[in-house]
């Protein structure tokens, strides 16, 4: 007789996660290179009842809305976004990872580092070193570096098989965990512009007012099965 | 709940993004000055399933796991060193500098400070100062009896003195660059500071390679853009109120819950 309940509650839980993504993806509407987030329901069915099969709901996973945002000029040439699909490898002292957001700095040392000072490197996984008196680099659309000396250097773009397999890990950046990168054929670097975010506000406030409403009506159906049991508690006991 | 948390993060993120973009406003008209951005980066993830854990006995594999984010953090506020444009006053010393580059300016304490202001005076010895009074480097001293102060563009200082045919050399005036000039540490006053994120500097002598030339008689103003800081103020507002219509729907979401009876 309880199950309505706990059919109501996975709802609620589910619903409740939902507005907690749908919070991070409006907290990062202003996040370079970020990319909105949906979770994945699905139907969890318990069979073992003798007539009747119940369905909860569970959610199982997350989808990274890949699509690419507005990319908009900044004029600053250290500036890089990237149209199409590829990432900026990264060198991070917890390993390798890549990141879309090509918001880079000088280090005291000149090398090319990103916004938290993690190395930027090039395809032969080599940190990126400028030279002071040519401080503005130019970057090619296939990330060729241009230092102003013979060295030819190219930025590291790399794409996979199955992105929404990356974990995001904070910082803008992403863990490739098992998979294996290769070099991206379609990433074409912009210089002097970044990429938005890609949370489309609209979305996500109509997607919120459905979350509370279909929290509301679990909490219907909760109060509805409390007063059916506060009723058996009242009658059954006189029908004796 | 999570949600409330995280969008608070949004509200203080965009509470820094106008903070920024007011201070750019204010400074619109501020000679030299470079205008500030603030960027930011999702914070990190808590996961509630993790991507690649195994979901049988027979080994299929979770594909992509929940992963549920905690909000957002400011990454860092940067200065946007693009040229500013030039202003044309006509003043013997009011120098901008076109290109990279900062003139060095030595503060009351001794220490070494530099600025893109270009607009100097002339102190009782004959000086060039800064609005402030600070000492330009290297110390130049205009004769009482020039006639005519002359910069030319790689930053040579001639004068021109009564019943003298030829000009003459009074001083040499340099600049400084810097590998990563956003991470000075601004003072005020127009006036930065060098700081372990520029690096050293590297002095050099206007129009040799890496360093920008010098126009007498102009002033850089500021590079604030007004139409992009004003469209950039109304999404940071717009923003802000999404993110507090979160915090009113968690709210919402959660008074329903204690109305259970």
């Amino acid at each position: 007789m309880e199950n309505a309940v706990y059919v109501g509650l996975s709802q609620q839980m589910a619903l409740k996660r939902h507005l907690d993504i749908v919070a991070n993806n409006l907290a990062n509407m202003s996040t370079t290179s970020f990319k909105s987030v949906s979770p994945v329901f699905e139907e969890y069915l318990q069979k073992d009842q003798p007539n009747a099969k119940i369905s909860f709901v569970q959610d199982y996973g997350v989808y990274h809305d890949q699509s690419e945002g507005r990319i908009y000029g900044t004029n600053r040439p250290l500036d890089f976004a990237i149209a199409g699909d590829g990432f900026f490898t990264v060198r991070t002292e917890e390993g390798i990872r890549y990141t879309r957001n090509g918001n880079f700095k000088l280090d005291p040392e000149g090398f090319l580092v990103t916004s938290n000072g993690d190395f930027v490197v090039d395809e032969g996984n080599d940190t990126i070193q400028v030279d002071l008196t040519n401080p503005d680099i130019e970057v090619a659309a296939d990330g060729t570096i241009n230092l102003g000396t013979e060295d030819v250097l190219k930025l590291e773009l790399v794409t996979f098989d199955n992105n929404q397999l990356l974990t995001q890990v904070g910082n803008g950046y992403y863990d490739a965990g098992r998979e294996n990168p290769f070099p991206a054929p379609n990433a074409k670097v912009l210089q002097g512009s970044l990429e938005s975010s890609n949370v489309n506000p609209i979305l996500e406030m109509t997607t919120m007012i459905e979350i509370l409403r279909a929290y509301e009506s679990a909490q219907k159906l909760l109060d509805a099965e409390h007063e059916l049991q506060m009723k058996a508690v009242d009658t059954l006991p006189a029908m004796n | 709940m999570r949600a409330l948390g995280t969008a608070a993060t949004g509200m203080l993120a965009q509470q820094l993004n106008v903070d920024v973009i007011s201070n750019n406003i204010a400074n619109m008209t501020t000679t030299g000055f470079k205008r500030q951005r603030a960027e930011f980066q999702d914070l990190l993830y808590q996961d509630l399933r993790r991507a690649g854990a195994s979901s049988s006995d027979a080994g299929t594999i979770v594909p992509s796991g929940i992963q549920i984010g905690v909000g957002v953090k400011a990454a860092s506020v940067y200065r946007i060193t693009d040229q500013g444009g030039m202003e044309s006053t006509g003043n013997t010393y009011d120098l901008a500098i076109q290109g990279d580059g900062f003139f060095r300016v030595l503060l009351p304490s001794g220490e070494e400070a530099y600025t893109r202001a270009g607009s100097f005076q002339i102190s009782p010895t004959g000086e060039i100062v800064t609005q402030d009074g600070y000492s330009v480097l290297p110390s130049i001293s205009v004769p009482q009896d020039a006639l005519s102060v002359t910069v030319n563009s790689s930053g040579e200082v001639q004068v021109k003195i009564d019943g003298q045919v030829d000009l003459q050399t009074v001083g040499q005036l340099d600049l400084s660059i810097f590998f990563n000039e956003a991470g000075l540490q601004p003072l005020g006053e127009n006036l930065y500071k060098e700081s372990t994120a520029s690096g050293a500097p590297s002095t050099g002598a206007p129009g040799s390679v890496g360093f920008g030339t010098i126009r007498q008689g102009y002033l850089e103003s500021s590079n604030v853009n007004a139409v992009g800081e004003i469209t950039a103020l109304i999404s940071a507002q717009r923003a802000y109120e999404m993110n507090s219509k979160v915090i009113t729907t968690a709210d919402e979401m959660m008074s329903v819950t204690n109305q259970l009876r």
